[in-house]
């Protein structure tokens, strides 16, 4: 197939533009991300790009503000929290829904699933009433709760991919071999979906970690993640550097996990199962 | 494996789904069924929410011009979103759909930036590039196209670009999921037998795309209908969309009911909107499929 691509469609006028235009894109996609993080070495007052000069100094300055180490923590142990707890989660729904072709599994899929649907104000909004009621408003475990609800459906749909991809063939011969249903699960079709699983933690952290819609309705003056302090200071003053360098350290974060997993999976294998 | 007793499979299903039923249970259809639920309560600045059951609320949304502007420009960005979307990421589809596998790796990287970025960082990068010391505003004035840095941040079309920066990815892979199913030989095929390039693309390599291209279409749109902090950040206070109303009643007033009453109308629009839009596409297609029903009789 791949020798083929020179018989695409067009003539060579065609395929020169088709390369502009995918450069272009490349440079869309990147622009703003490159603009945070190079623009955070500017020497200068504000945040200009490209930066003039170079330093470092809005990353050093960032260390005496405890405040912001602090929501930086914060962020990641609810994103670390969250995805652990949400690949759980999304194993067994996908395992009974996969494995078992019940009517039930419609209200387990709506409710697990349903969440990536809806706008997260709405949720955002919906959860601080309720869990201000049930007690849990103003507090870490309530924003590890909202964190919880929106991200599972992320880990729940690649798992249950993995898990019908995986050769119900491969686990007859164990369980015929003699294998308990719990060894056949642990060792013949957790090693197969792995990379599903690995992907979906990936996934839900990321989007945990970024996320400000929901986060901010369960802030408390003290609780406060990392991407909402970068919200708030940004209404007031946006061309400070320090915020710059604020979030480029959320960039970079974001960017180790994502090449990261994507060097342990192949990501073309998410887009053959995104049908 | 072997099929036990009903009751015994029941017994397995519940003991993995009764963790995830009582966690989603409690923490998401009980938010969710509240939300709904006090959408209908009255409201007191001074004495706060009280339970009732009125729709004041709703009339009040829906014979305001102001609330009503606020929910149509909602609309509006997140169609011209979902269009621009879905013409300008077809061309990047069809190129990661047809690319070496080294190649589209890379790209799908880059592409999957902007969906695993935060959007508040996201939107800061936006305001840097578009502001008036910006580098969009250097080029453009480098080019003699304008004399004098211009306001590029706080418009319309500022919100309309962030919005297809954030989805634009889901769009090019739902689209690029579908090419990759087309079996390139018809269009082969159809070139040998005198096809032109644009009409196998027509006839062949569109068609194709439809279910992908879709899919990517009901994900930008709700996407675009629900963006929160992209619109806070870079469509400033005069253009105001649905999510910011709702963060305002429910924040800033504290006024919870309404905060829900437009929740409740924020998701109704867009399920209302999807439903048009998919019931538009059934009708053409019946249209089609008797159109080539007629054809066939007539060869």
């Amino acid at each position: 197939m791949h020798s083929r691509t020179a018989e695409s469609l067009g003539g060579r006028f065609s395929k020169v533009l088709l390369w502009v235009y995918v450069v272009a894109m490349q440079v869309f996609f990147l622009a703003p991300v490159v603009a945070i993080t190079v623009g955070s070495l500017t020497t200068t007052q504000y945040v200009v790009f490209p930066p003039k000069g170079l330093t470092l100094q809005w990353y050093s300055r960032m260390l005496d503000r405890p405040e912001i180490i602090y929501s930086f923590l914060l962020s990641l142990g609810i994103a670390l929290g969250a995805a652990t707890a949400s690949v759980l989660l999304g194993l067994l729904v996908s395992l009974a829904i996969v494995r078992y072709s019940l009517r039930l599994n419609t209200i387990l899929w709506l409710l697990v699933a349903s969440p990536m649907m809806l706008p997260t104000v709405v949720l955002g909004f919906g959860f601080l009433q309720t869990y201000t009621h049930l007690g849990l408003g103003t507090s870490i475990l309530g924003l590890l709760a909202g964190h919880l609800v929106i991200v599972t459906p992320y880990a729940f749909v690649l798992i249950a991919t993995g898990l019908r991809s995986v050769d119900r063939s491969l686990e007859d011969a164990a369980r015929s071999l003699g294998a308990s249903p719990m060894r056949t699960l642990g060792l013949v079709t957790l090693p197969i979906m792995f990379w599903s699983m690995l992907a979906g933690w990936a996934l839900a952290f990321l989007v945990s970690f970024g996320d400000a819609a929901v986060s901010v309705f369960l802030n408390t003056p003290q609780v406060v993640t990392l991407p909402v302090r970068i919200f708030d200071a940004l209404k007031y003053s946006p061309l400070n550097p320090q915020l710059t360098a604020v979030s480029s350290v959320l960039v970079l974060v974001t960017l180790v996990v994502l090449v990261a997993s994507a060097s342990f999976i192949r990501l073309e294998r998410i887009m053959d199962r995104m049908r | 494996m072997t099929e036990g007793p009903r009751a015994r499979r029941l017994s397995t299903w519940l003991a993995l789904a009764i963790l995830p039923l009582i966690i989603y249970g409690v923490l998401y259809a009980l938010p969710i069924y509240d939300l709904v639920r006090s959408s209908f309560n009255t409201f007191d600045p001074l004495k706060g929410t009280s339970s009732a059951f009125q729709t004041g609320f709703y009339r009040d949304f829906l014979t305001d011009p102001f609330y009503l502007g606020v929910l149509w420009r909602t609309v509006r960005i997140s169609v011209t979103v979902t269009m621009i979307c879905a013409l300008g990421g077809f061309p990047m589809a069809y190129f990661l759909a047809r690319s070496e596998s080294g190649m589209r790796s890379f790209l799908l990287i880059v592409l999957l930036i902007p969906l695993v970025t935060s959007p508040v960082v996201v939107a800061y990068g936006w305001l840097v590039l578009l502001g008036t010391q910006g580098i969009v505003n250097d080029l453009l004035i480098a080019a003699g196209i304008i004399d004098m840095p211009v306001k590029l941040v706080f418009r319309e079309f500022t919100l309309v670009l962030g919005l297809v920066y954030v989805s634009a990815a889901f769009m090019v892979l739902a689209t690029a999921a579908s090419l990759k199913n087309l079996d390139w030989n018809l269009v082969l095929a159809a070139r040998s037998l005198g096809a032109t390039g644009s009409r196998a693309f027509w006839l062949i390599v569109v068609p194709a795309s439809l279910p992908g291209l879709t899919n990517g279409c009901l994900i930008v749109f709700s996407l675009s209908m629900s963006a929160y902090a992209v619109p806070a950040l870079i469509a400033g206070p005069q253009v105001k969309v649905m999510s910011e109303l709702i963060y305002q009643q429910g924040m800033a007033l504290l006024n919870w009911p309404f905060a829900a009453c437009m929740s409740v109308i924020l998701v109704a629009a867009t399920t209302g909107v999807l439903a048009v839009s998919d019931l538009f596409a059934r009708l053409r297609q019946l249209r089609v499929a008797k159109r080539s029903r007629s054809g066939d009789r007539n060869a």
